[in-house]
């Protein structure tokens, strides 16, 4: 079947982003099972790319990994390097003292995994809900909770588990996965993604607890780094999607002429390339407001269009193939599992709607700006 | 609605709940895969009680029920979780045979259907004729008392089952390409009949491809006369179509999403009470209600076999959005889970997590199929341009 060229990224603007590059194109061409990938990968530095230089990292920032999460989604790869690089090695650079240095310094040199436990079991796409509970035992703390969909299943080795204290306070646990009284049950996601369900009851001690200066806010930006970089993968595979699905338009014939002569399907195609170019900036500006007072926003704001985009581009590229559309042969088929999954990682556009109105009530910008 | 038809169907829907073998119920409602012997199974129970081909004349085995009682009919059986009625036989090819076969056809093929002992498939579309079916290049030679066919069929649904396809053949050329092709009925266990199966995304095996390789067809498995199959392919994709409106899956389907709704967590209570996702929920539940206004009107005017007009491509285009809306919802809800599927749940002796919602890898496997819902039966592009040609005049 006809694989159209895609659109080149934009060259990096330094040496190390031109030498990542390299390395997407050339690891995820030649492919290889996600353990191989996984660690080539961390040789190749991307773990490192959103730490900070004095941590250990490139300190190339969230627009760098989001290019990466772009590669990654084009090449459909399962590889679960974003949950580390993107979500649990910030978190845990977030945090001070020797467990997360010691864990950040390992994980690094993908020597360690962690990742965090992002979806309590009664809590969807809430954030907050049912975290773990952290509670007196005798001989020290217990934990107790339960967990679905945690990305990295036989990769992770370390769990970075949200839960609260008995006096409502929250803090993030670290567990080793091979502890007493961690339970995990992996499966398959549409994506062919392995997951794991986690059940957790487990005597901890009080040293493994990171050391935030605000846990809440720090899970947040987790979160939300979560849901950027599924939405980056997101443009990757809609990328493909639409350069398929131009091609098909021109070569498949039907009535004696290509199908994108019609001009029923010609209006369509158009408004697939606009939801492309709408996903694209959205991501891009989330990531370029990084570490400021507006990132959650625009993250949010990625996420409800990404999801929009993502369904369109999805939905329509497996129409306007027709029944091959649906088939295992194309990839067309296996992008749109992706994409599928993709809507809901780290919380749906639901979930994002409602986030952006309780952001943007909460801090008046306009009114902020005016008076200032 | 008239009292008879309300007890009808109330009748049909009594008989599902004391007939249907729990089996087969539950595998369609976790929409497991089914298997030829459950499909048999259930129309042989049908039969039993004189309900297949309801909508068939009388003198061909049917009860001449209208097209509302049949639809009430179909309706009621999917909703009550029976499996969808195949229709290549009793749908399709039956009503083609008793309305343009010749005595000695209709003897042959019409009782099996109704018995379900014959399963058929439907050999239109081919690589290259898809929408544009009269594009198709399958050949059909006639040497003295026969034919002999070479060609390629493919999407054919359940070719894997079939006894018998009917196929659009080409047996001469014409001047227009719909000109020349013939109706065919080919016994699948001919020499040089292969069957290769599609995979698709879903999981299930439900499309092949079917490759002609000097088959050999006796003169008189031709319908009606060589080279006018339009007529009667044309007759067919109204049948096709009528039963295309589906409410009794979407209301099936719509059960499922309730309940996947009530199970799945949000915020430590059901998914279906918060606001944003019981809205869609009952989007969707009034749009189901518009599209059987539309079909009891519709169908309550109609008298014959089935209406003709282009009302029917307006319920397939409403019909296949709607089968999508819901699964599209389950989706949603099953996005908690990160959406598990993996295809070997599929199957009936599997036993996925006992805290999963019923069904959910059915439900994930329905969405992906039902991706073709808008494309198969003719894609919802050319139902709109049937419309806008036909219907309005454009
Ligand atoms: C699950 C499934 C089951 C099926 N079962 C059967 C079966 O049992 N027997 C059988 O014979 N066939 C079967 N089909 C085939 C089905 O009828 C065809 O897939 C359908 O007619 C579309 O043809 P195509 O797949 O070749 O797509 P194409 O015709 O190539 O169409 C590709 C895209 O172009 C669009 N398009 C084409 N022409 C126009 C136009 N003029 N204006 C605007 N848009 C246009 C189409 O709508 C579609 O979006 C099945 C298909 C599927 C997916």
């Amino acid at each position: 079947m006809a694989t159209a060229p895609l659109p080149q990224n934009a060259t990096p603007d330094n040496d190390l982003g031109s030498a990542l590059a390299d390395s997407a194109s050339r690891l995820l061409a030649t492919g290889g099972d996600d353990a191989t990938l996984y660690a080539a990968m961390a040789e190749a530095g991307w773990l490192a790319v959103a730490i900070a230089e004095e941590q250990g990292g490139l300190g190339l920032g969230l627009a760098q990994l989001a290019a990466l999460a772009r590669a990654i989604g084009e090449a459909r790869s399962t590889v679960p390097v974003m949950a580390v690089a993107g979500i649990a090695l910030p978190l845990l650079a977030a945090a001070q003292g020797k467990l997360a240095e010691d864990l950040l310094a390992a994980a690094l040199v993908g020597e360690a995994v962690p990742v965090l436990a992002h979806q309590a079991e009664a809590a969807g796409h809430a954030r907050g809900h049912g975290l773990a509970r952290l509670v007196p035992a005798e001989g020290g703390l217990r934990l107790v909770g339960r967990w679905v969909a945690v990305e990295a299943a036989g990769f992770a080795c370390h769990l970075l588990v949200p839960a609260r204290r008995p006096d409502g306070a929250t803090v993030i646990v670290v567990l080793a996965v091979a502890d007493a009284g961690v339970e995990r049950r992996t499966y398959r996601a549409i994506d062919g993604r392995l997951l794991m369900d986690v059940a957790i009851d487990a005597a901890v001690a009080g040293d493994q607890c990171l050391t935030l200066p605000d846990p809440d806010a720090a899970l947040d930006a987790a979160l939300d780094r979560g849901a950027l970089l599924a939405m980056a993968e997101a443009v990757g595979s809609m990328r493909v999607l639409l350069a398929d699905t131009l091609a098909y338009l021109k070569t498949r014939r039907q009535f004696g002429q290509p199908i994108g002569r019609f001009q029923a399907l010609q209006h369509r195609a158009v408004d697939l390339t606009i939801a492309l170019e709408e996903a694209e900036a959205v991501v891009d500006a989330a990531c370029e407001a990084e570490g400021t007072a507006d990132f959650g926003r625009a993250v949010a704001v990625a996420k409800v269009v990404g999801c929009r985009s993502a369904r369109l581009i999805a939905r329509e590229a497996v129409q306007m193939h027709g029944g091959i559309g649906i088939t295992e042969e194309l990839r067309v088929s296996h992008h749109f599992r992706s994409l599928t999954a993709a809507e809901s990682r780290y919380g749906d556009d639901d979930a994002y709607r409602a986030r952006f109105a309780a952001l943007t009530a909460s801090d008046l910008p306009p009114a902020k700006e005016h008076r200032a | 609605m008239q009292a008879e038809l309300v007890a009808f169907r109330e009748e049909v829907r009594s008989f599902c709940r004391e007939a249907l073998p729990q089996d087969i119920r539950r595998k369609v409602a976790e929409n497991l895969a089914l298997e030829r012997a459950d499909h048999q199974r259930w129309q042989k129970i049908l039969h039993g009680r004189g309900w297949m081909g309801g909508h068939w004349p009388l003198a061909h085995g049917g009860k001449a029920w209208k097209p509302l009682q049949r639809w009430l009919f179909e309706q009621t059986l999917a909703e009550e979780g029976a499996p969808w009625l195949i229709p290549m036989g009793v749908a399709y090819v039956g009503p083609v045979i008793y309305s343009f076969g010749s005595e000695a056809q209709k003897r042959r093929f019409l009782p099996p259907i109704l018995s379900a002992d014959h399963f058929w498939a439907q050999g239109y579309s081919e690589p290259n004729a898809g929408s544009d079916l009269a594009g198709l290049k399958t050949r059909a030679e006639r040497h003295g008392d026969h034919y002999v066919v070479n060609g390629q069929k493919t999407w054919t649904t359940y070719a894997q089952w079939a006894d018998w396809i009917f196929c659009l053949a080409r047996t001469e050329a014409g001047d227009r390409p719909q000109d020349g092709v013939s109706f065919l009925l080919i016994d699948m266990t001919s020499p040089g009949v292969t069957v290769r199966p599609i995979a698709t995304m879903d999981g299930k095996h439900h499309v092949n491809e079917v490759f002609f390789d000097n088959v050999r067809v006796p003169a008189e498995n031709l319908v009606g006369e060589e080279g006018k199959a339009w007529r009667y392919a044309k007759f067919l994709l109204v049948q096709e179509r009528l039963i295309a409106a589906e409410t009794g899956r979407i209301r099936h389907l719509l059960a499922g999403l309730r309940a996947v709704a009530a199970s799945v967590q949000e915020a430590g209570r059901p998914l279906g009470q918060t606001p944003s996702f019981a809205a869609r929920i009952a989007d969707i539940a009034i749009d189901l209600a518009a599209l059987e206004a539309v079909c009891a009107r519709l169908l309550a005017h109609a008298d014959g076999d089935a209406p003709g007009g282009v009302e029917v491509n307006m319920l397939k285009i409403r019909s296949s959005e709607l089968q999508q809306r819901v699964t599209e919802e389950m989706i949603r809800a099953l996005g908690r889970l990160g959406i598990p599927f993996d295809p070997a749940h599929l199957d009936p002796g599997a036993t996925p997590p006992a805290d999963w919602p019923r069904g959910a890898t059915g439900m994930a496997s329905e969405f992906m199929y039902l991706r073709a819902a808008t494309i198969y039966g003719g894609s919802n592009e050319i139902q709109r341009g049937i419309i806008a040609k036909q219907g309005l005049g454009l």
